[in-house]
């Protein structure tokens, strides 16, 4: 009898040890939590970044395969779903072909940013997107691009960096209207200085910031190449 | 009855109850032991794997700018044409001239290409230890311009050139980033002005391009900005030689129109057996293309270069005036036996290098020696 209830006795965990090892796991996980956010994080930024930057070059090989000027353009516009509902940002881009007759074709699907990150729009951080020009209406009364959510086309405005068939890259410096002539709209677009040449993507609460957080990512693009390089913490 | 069932069942129910010190010991030491391997395992391999990855990105960047530099060099330009010899005219009343009539004809052109040391053709760009190898410039239907209203004038004249440099990425880097150490490492520089800014024409034949391997940290004005960037990193050394094909008749070695790596197409060749006679022909090289080029770039990879900058972050290029010593007191008849000298100084220092060589045609060249 006294074997049975030394058995029974060893049978369960006492309360005491349960709380011991319950406090253990929790003083763990808050240790962990902080590291695992920033990682995941980072990994966000990263993967946007690279994003970008594969699609910059992609851009600037379409040009030189298609012997045509081919454009990044970069969408700005509020989104009531996003993390600011009630600011601009850029969220998306798109790569759009510049035909010979003055028409432009999406050769591709516009590319949206991951939640929680964001292209800078200030101009500190990302020089080669300060000039905003809303999107023009194209003959079918169609805009190239259509934001998700609330947002009409009409209130969306575009930055754009425009890629050469020799492979060069300018940016877009002036704004121009839906009835400009082709070479108004090629007057448009400038060569950068090298060390002003960059984008920057932030986490979407650094978005209003004009000196440089934490996080980021910068590309610099090389605007006689066409070349980019990266910075990242 | 019971106690007899019961028996074996309470001495197995004692021994699961708990391990004995020397089993906890055993299995700890055993867990550690495969811990140990498995982290080793896993070390070594993840290793192996960013070397090797750090490898393949690095001479990526590096082919590409070999790339770059080889096609662009092919399109090189003189733009040369035959007309009179008019120095008569030149020197005035000059004796010896009967009459005013031309007497001969020579080779001209307004054009230049020319290459040797980076050192002694940019005197800004921090002698031989922070420039090893050489440069060379040249002009080229290359169709760079900053004026938007040049777009799609893609034949426009240019002036190029490429040389590598011992420099700190403070000229390039965008300010707004948080200033870290300076990342001085051997670069790849292209000089590429546009054509607005192309000074081929001026008084002085060095102003188009020495201005090359000056840089200015911060140029607001879009237009006298600074012209030479970076277009690979680690690079350690450019070499060109010009050479002409090997010919059985004239006896003529490649290498003998620049023995020594200098050609300035400006100047009468000065080079052994090829200014023969009067006329065009004791012009020798002048006004001439070298119908082949022999590029060589020396690339070693990122994480070597990391090391080697640690050692001193102010700036001293790492190597010191070794390879660009190696490299000036080569003769390009033996270039080969130049370069696995600097193989075996990079092999000494334990640096992954890949070296690229090709030689290039020039189309543009129209070779009559």
């Amino acid at each position: 009898m006294k074997k049975f209830v030394h058995f029974k006795k060893s049978d369960g965990f006492t309360l005491v040890e349960m709380l011991t090892v319950v406090g253990i796991i929790a003083i763990l996980i808050a240790l962990v939590t902080p590291a695992l956010v920033d990682v995941i994080r980072s990994t966000r930024l990263n993967s946007a970044g690279d994003g970008l930057t594969n699609r910059l070059s992609l851009a600037q090989q379409s040009a030189v395969s298609l012997s045509s000027e081919v454009e990044v353009r970069f969408y700005k516009y509020v989104d009531s779903n996003s993390d600011l509902p009630n600011q601009a940002s850029y969220y998306a881009y798109q790569v759009v072909q510049s035909l010979a007759n003055g028409t432009e074709k999406a050769i591709s699907d516009p590319y949206y940013l991951e939640s929680g990150v964001v292209i800078s729009d200030q101009s500190e951080l990302s020089p080669l997107l300060e000039t905003a020009n809303p999107q023009f209406e194209s003959t079918g009364g169609k805009y190239l691009f259509t934001p998700p959510g609330s947002a009409s086309s009409s209130d969306v405005t575009y930055a754009s960096l425009r890629f050469y068939p020799d492979g060069s890259m300018r940016k877009l410096t002036a704004g121009t209207n839906a009835d400009a002539s082709s070479e108004e709209k090629a007057l448009a677009y400038t060569i950068p200085p090298y060390n002003k040449s960059f984008v920057t993507i932030l986490e979407s609460r650094n978005a209003s910031n004009t000196q440089i957080p934490s996080n980021y990512y910068c590309i610099q693009i090389d605007s006689y190449t066409g070349k980019t390089r990266v910075y990242r913490p | 009855m019971r106690s007899l069932i019961n028996l074996p069942f309470e001495l197995n129910l004692r021994r699961r109850l708990a391990f004995t010190l020397v089993e906890v010991l055993v299995s700890m030491t055993v867990l550690l032991i495969l811990l140990l391997i498995s982290a080793q395992v896993i070390g070594t391999v993840q290793s192996t794997w960013s070397s090797s990855n750090a490898r393949i990105g690095q001479f990526r960047e590096a082919r590409t700018a070999f790339d770059i530099i080889t096609r662009n060099l092919s399109q090189a330009t003189l733009n040369t044409y035959i007309d009179y010899d008019h120095n008569y005219l030149k020197d005035g009343q000059s004796t010896g001239v009967a009459s005013n009539k031309e007497q001969k004809y020579l080779r001209k052109s307004d054009l230049r290409f020319v290459c040797g040391p980076t050192a002694n053709l940019l005197t800004q760009s921090g002698g031989p230890a922070n420039s090893p190898g050489q440069a060379v410039f040249f002009q080229a239907p290359l169709g760079v311009a900053h004026d938007p209203a040049y777009v799609g004038l893609d034949r426009l004249l240019c002036g190029r050139g490429y040389f590598v440099q011992y420099v700190s990425d403070a000229f390039f880097r965008p300010t707004i980033l948080p200033a870290g150490l300076p990342r001085y490492r051997y670069r790849l520089m292209e000089f590429s002005p546009p054509a607005e800014q192309n000074m081929i024409y001026s008084a002085d034949k060095n102003d188009w391009f020495e201005k090359a391997g000056a840089h200015e940290v911060e140029e607001e004005n879009v237009e006298n900005r600074d012209l030479t960037r970076p277009v690979a990193d680690n690079i350690i050394a450019l070499i060109i030689s010009p050479q002409i094909e090997s010919d059985p008749v004239t006896q003529r070695e490649p290498t003998s129109i620049a023995p020594d790596f200098e050609y300035d197409s400006q100047e009468v060749g000065s080079a052994a057996g090829l200014v023969t006679g009067g006329g065009i022909a004791a012009q020798g090289t002048q006004h001439l293309l070298p119908p082949l080029v022999r590029v060589v770039l020396v690339a070693i990879d990122e994480k070597s270069a990391d090391r080697l900058s640690q050692t001193d972050s102010s700036g001293t290029p790492p190597f010191g005036t070794t390879i660009s010593d190696l490299i000036n007191n080569s003769q390009a008849a033996n270039l080969n036996a130049t370069l696995e000298q600097v193989a075996e100084e990079l092999r000494s220092r334990r640096i992954n290098y890949r070296i690229f060589s090709t030689t290039v045609v020039l189309r543009g060249a129209k070779w009559s020696i």
